[in-house]
């Protein structure tokens, strides 16, 4: 029942902070339409009246209900939902991919490091996850274009898309090593822990049943791993545009430039769209493991 | 009654400046599940001495109290027992003898998958901390499952491991309306005095020989301390080998068969409960004896001079020299041994023999 | 956000003012220096051109090769450092100050209004990508808008994203020093609000905003190059973001690849300045407490 009532809460929350977003992102990019016009001034060209945000928002909005969710209003180069529908399988893929592979390569190394090499999990935290974390992202994407090249100057589309996730995967292993690593420490100085190994319970299953359903619960890396995914867009528009993919972060960025508000409104749905799935999911398991709410660390 | 579990010339050693039984965070992140075999020191690297020279003999059907100052080596013993020594302590010398008498095996030389064959099937333990030796994740029903699990007999069905499950939490002292309506629940909505008794339910459900419970009422209200300690004397009654760590004499007095006192790692006397709590000869145990409160007497408490220090590092002699009210010459350069003042009544003290 | 035990006030006041003097002294080299020495960069192009090692207006062969436009790179470089050196140390001043403001407020005041809006900004900066919003905000400006007020807007999102971060550590740092006995005392002696935070708070304060600095200047520098590459940048700017995107831009040519890796290069250096600073002094902060 508990568990429910924060699910409902947590729903409630991001419902109202999407539609704002979206709201605010329409209203920011349909602006640049009504300057289009302060922009013709200077040429012959007659402008197009501009429409005023609150008409065409609400001219979206119906378009986007009447239709049953199948259109999402009209962009420069066609229907919103056939650019958005192009384009999103090369953003998924590198999106879902590297934060996959980010997670539970940190997650293999914070093992590893609580493990086999002890010493070197301080030098992680105290040394080379804060240098990491300063590092711009767009240098590290261009450092692995850089490399790339130097062995094949014509890369195909599966390799610039391997070579771009390896990027992002890079990125974002340090940051989510150290998450990792301070809530398995925290678990593992716990007694339950060590009556665990006292019991003679096998190591898979200390680690499977007592270390990793609390490092979920207790530690806040549930929460981390949803949030992550805005840093992941950007990283995303990165690798889009240094290894020539072409997703939706691109198709973002160009919309906003031409003030296509419909276009970049839908973008940011997608984006919360997928932000609430992440928390739903992250809820889900976090009430599953612990319906008291006894050990819960949630951000939102 | 034959001995279940016995400790043979035990010491420990620890490397750099150690907190005498107080683990530091370090310390216990590196007891993770993953770590490879008990330490053992390798000769002449050896750093302080935590626990020295202790011969113990755990009997089968008797409670044995292992009573002592914090920080003493109480707790240091029992993870050597159960391989779960910190990092910076290791194992210098001495056999760990489970089944001495039919076939003994050392559990020192054991790796960590060997040692696991005896810890919780033969080798029951309930930890200090009674909120946090629980999962706060998994029921009191689920923990006490994940044990009877273990035991691979003919009767590894659902059914069995489940009636396992129930009646340890019974022969815990839990009820049958626990059963029904309280097991289920996870520890944070279970009293105190209904998580030791989950906590020994787990340490008992394949019915170990050895059972060791460290400090298993340092947090309990009176009432709940009275049940377990009943709860604990039944299960020896029922045949196990029960050591008792405490620093309250007090508590465990009526229900003990033998104590044994432990001043700075070493045992300073042994003996029935009636000899040592009734007729002590070591200082330091009659130190003790003197901080409990009584009842039934105005009387008052006479603390034992000092603190115990860090470590018994740069001590010649006897540890309890700086301490001890009785001391004499002789004690400051000479180290007293265990020696037998009565029948199996053994103190280390140059006056008491 | 987990904290450690307090080291000695002496201690912490040692690193904090090694930290602040360090950072000073790089300020102004990084700053200065990189003025002064490329203090004439050739600005306007004669012609556009591929990236050369021959410098056609001083007539001889240059470091660093020319740019696009016929310009010495290494001149260009030198005025990119300082442009965006200025810009991330104006953006990391202004979080700061922010960050100060509000976090003394909170830690004093333990208010629930405004823990409330910094518990929710910390939410809507954990779940709203800056970039975009930077992004949305730089194209929502015509062309026509003076430049300092499309920068300022920038800035202005930049900081307010960092805020609330920073503003809940140093207030939860405020609220435990301001319960010790020092503190206490300093009060039963009559001593003034301002008297006490400047004496005995604030020295408490600056390993955690050299924390806070070497984590946002990075954040600054991040922006401006990423923004840069995407097309969308501080107006009447040239900074290392803008270097960076013309060396890629022209990335099969040997020269530019060339220009490319020292650009990164550069850019490594100048974001990672305050970490290792940081870690030579071995102030330990928010950071490793936190993660
Ligand atoms: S040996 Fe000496 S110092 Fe030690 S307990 Fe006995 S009398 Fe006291």
């Amino acid at each position: 029942m508990r568990g429910v009532k924060r699910l409902a809460t947590t729903l409630l929350i991001l419902i109202s902070f999407g539609t704002l977003s979206v709201t605010f992102a329409f209203y920011i990019v349909s602006r640049t339409d009504e300057l289009a016009e302060e922009r013709l001034q200077m040429s012959d060209v007659k402008p197009p009246p501009p429409e005023a945000f609150s008409e065409r928002y609400a001219r979206w909005i119906k378009t986007v209900v009447s239709s049953r969710f199948s259109d999402f209003g009209q962009s420069r180069t066609g229907p919103v939902k056939n650019i958005v529908a192009s384009r999103l399988p090369i953003t998924a893929t590198i999106g879902m991919s590297s934060w996959l592979l980010g997670w539970t390569c940190g997650l293999g190394l914070a093992v590893g490091l609580t493990t086999r090499w002890r010493p070197w999990a301080q030098f992680h935290q105290q040394r080379l996850y804060p240098i990491a974390h300063a590092v711009p992202s767009l240098v590290v994407v261009i450092l692995f274009y850089l490399v790339m090249i130097q062995f094949d100057p014509h890369p195909s589309r599966q390799l610039r898309t391997g070579v771009g996730i390896a990027s992002l995967v890079v990125l974002m292993v340090p940051s989510t090593t150290a998450l990792w690593l301070n809530g398995i420490q925290r678990v593992l100085q716990q007694e339950y822990v060590r009556v665990a190994r006292a019991r003679g319970i096998s190591s898979v299953t200390v680690w499977r049943r007592h270390v990793l359903p609390n490092v979920l619960v207790s530690s806040g890396v549930l929460t981390q791993a949803v949030f992550s995914l805005a840093g992941l867009v950007v990283g995303s528009a990165f690798v889009e545009g240094v290894f020539r993919l072409g997703g939706v972060a691109e198709a973002f960025i160009a919309a906003a430039t031409h003030g296509q508000a419909e276009m970049a409104a839908f973008a940011t749905l997608l984006y919360f769209l997928v932000l609430a799935a992440g928390v739903l999911i992250a809820e889900g398991i976090t009430v599953y493991l612990d319906p008291d709410g006894a050990q819960s660390h949630a951000n939102w | 009654m034959s001995d279940a579990l016995r400790i043979e010339g035990l010491s420990v050693y620890g490397q750099g400046q150690y907190d005498f039984g107080r683990q530091n965070a370090d310390e216990r992140e590196s007891n993770d599940p993953l770590s490879g075999q008990q330490n053992t020191a390798a000769s002449g690297a050896r750093g302080y001495e935590v626990i020295s020279q202790v011969n113990l003999s755990l009997r089968a059907g008797k409670v044995l109290g292992l009573v002592g100052e914090t920080g003493c080596g109480k707790t240091t013993l029992i993870n050597s027992i159960l391989g779960l020594l910190p990092a910076s302590l290791s194992v210098a010398s001495g056999r760990i003898l489970i089944d001495p008498e039919e076939q003994p095996v050392d559990l020192l030389q054991l790796n960590n998958r060997q040692r696991a064959a005896y810890l919780g099937l033969r080798i029951g333990y309930v930890p200090q901390d009674v909120r946090s030796g629980l999962n706060p994740l998994m029921s009191a029903r689920q923990t006490v499952r994940e044990g009877a699990k273990r035991k691979r007999d003919r009767k590894h069905q659902r059914s069995a491991i489940t009636q396992r499950t129930d009646d340890a939490l019974r022969r815990a002292g839990l009820s049958d309306d626990f059963l029904r309506s309280d097991a289920d629940r996870r520890p944070g909505r279970l009293s105190g005095g209904q998580c030791q008794r989950v906590l020994i339910a787990q340490a008992i459900v394949n019915e170990p020989s050895v059972l060791l419970l460290d400090e298993p009422t340092a947090s309990l209200d009176p009432t709940s301390r009275h049940q377990v300690l009943e709860t604990i004397r039944r299960l020896a009654d029922d045949g196990a080998a029960v050591c008792l760590v405490t620093h309250d004499l007090a508590a465990i007095a009526s229900m003990v068969d033998s104590v044994a006192v432990m001043y700075l790692g070493r045992l300073v006397e042994i003996g029935s409960a009636d000899q040592v709590l009734r007729h002590s000869r070591h200082p330091y145990t009659r130190g003790l004896l003197g901080c409990v409160p009584r009842l039934d007497e105005k009387r008052t408490l006479q603390p034992i001079n000092g603190e115990a220090p860090v470590s018994g590092n740069g001590l010649t002699g006897c540890r309890f020299y700086p301490r001890c009210p009785l001391r004499q010459i002789q004690c400051e350069v000479d180290e007293p041994q265990l020696s037998k003042a009565q029948l199996e009544h053994q103190v280390a003290c140059h006056v008491a023999e | 956000m987990g904290h450690k035990a307090m080291p000695t006030g002496s201690v912490r006041q040692r690193c904090g003012r090694y930290t602040v003097w360090a950072l000073l002294l790089i300020t102004g080299l990084v700053v200065v220096v990189p003025s002064s020495f490329t203090a004439q960069p050739k600005r306007e192009a004669n012609s556009f051109a591929p990236p050369s090692w021959y410098d056609r207006t001083v007539q001889h062969e240059c470091v660093l090769g020319t740019d696009y436009l016929g310009r010495s790179y290494a001149a260009v470089l030198g005025r990119a450092i300082s442009a965006t050196t200025r810009v991330a140390f104006f953006g990391t001043a202004a979080v700061l100050f922010g960050v100060l403001a509000v976090g003394t407020l909170q830690g004093s005041t333990q208010s629930k209004l405004l823990g409330a809006i910094l518990a929710s900004g910390n939410l809507g900066v954990m779940a709203v990508p800056q970039v975009a919003v930077l992004i949305t905000i730089a194209t929502s400006w015509s062309r026509t808008s003076p430049a300092w007020m499309v920068n300022t807007s920038m800035m202005a999102v930049l900081v307010l994203f960092a805020i609330p971060t920073g503003a809940r550590l140093i207030a939860e740092r405020v609220r435990s020093v301001n319960q010790t006995r020092f503190v206490a005392a300093s009060q039963a002696f009559g001593a003034s609000w301002w008297y006490t935070f400047r004496r005995d708070v604030f020295p408490h304060l600056l390993e955690d905003i050299a924390w806070i600095v070497a984590s946002v200047l990075p954040m600054f520098v991040a922006v401006e190059v990423g923004l840069a590459y995407l097309g969308i940048e501080y107006r009447e700017f040239e900074g290392l973001g803008r270097a960076l995107a013309k060396s890629f831009g022209s990335i099969f040519n040997g020269i530019a690849q060339f220009q490319l890796v020292v650009t990164i290069a550069v850019i490594l250096w100048v974001a990672l300045i305050p970490q290792i600073i940081l870690k030579l002094l071995n102030v330990r902060g928010f950071a490793e407490e936190s993660v």
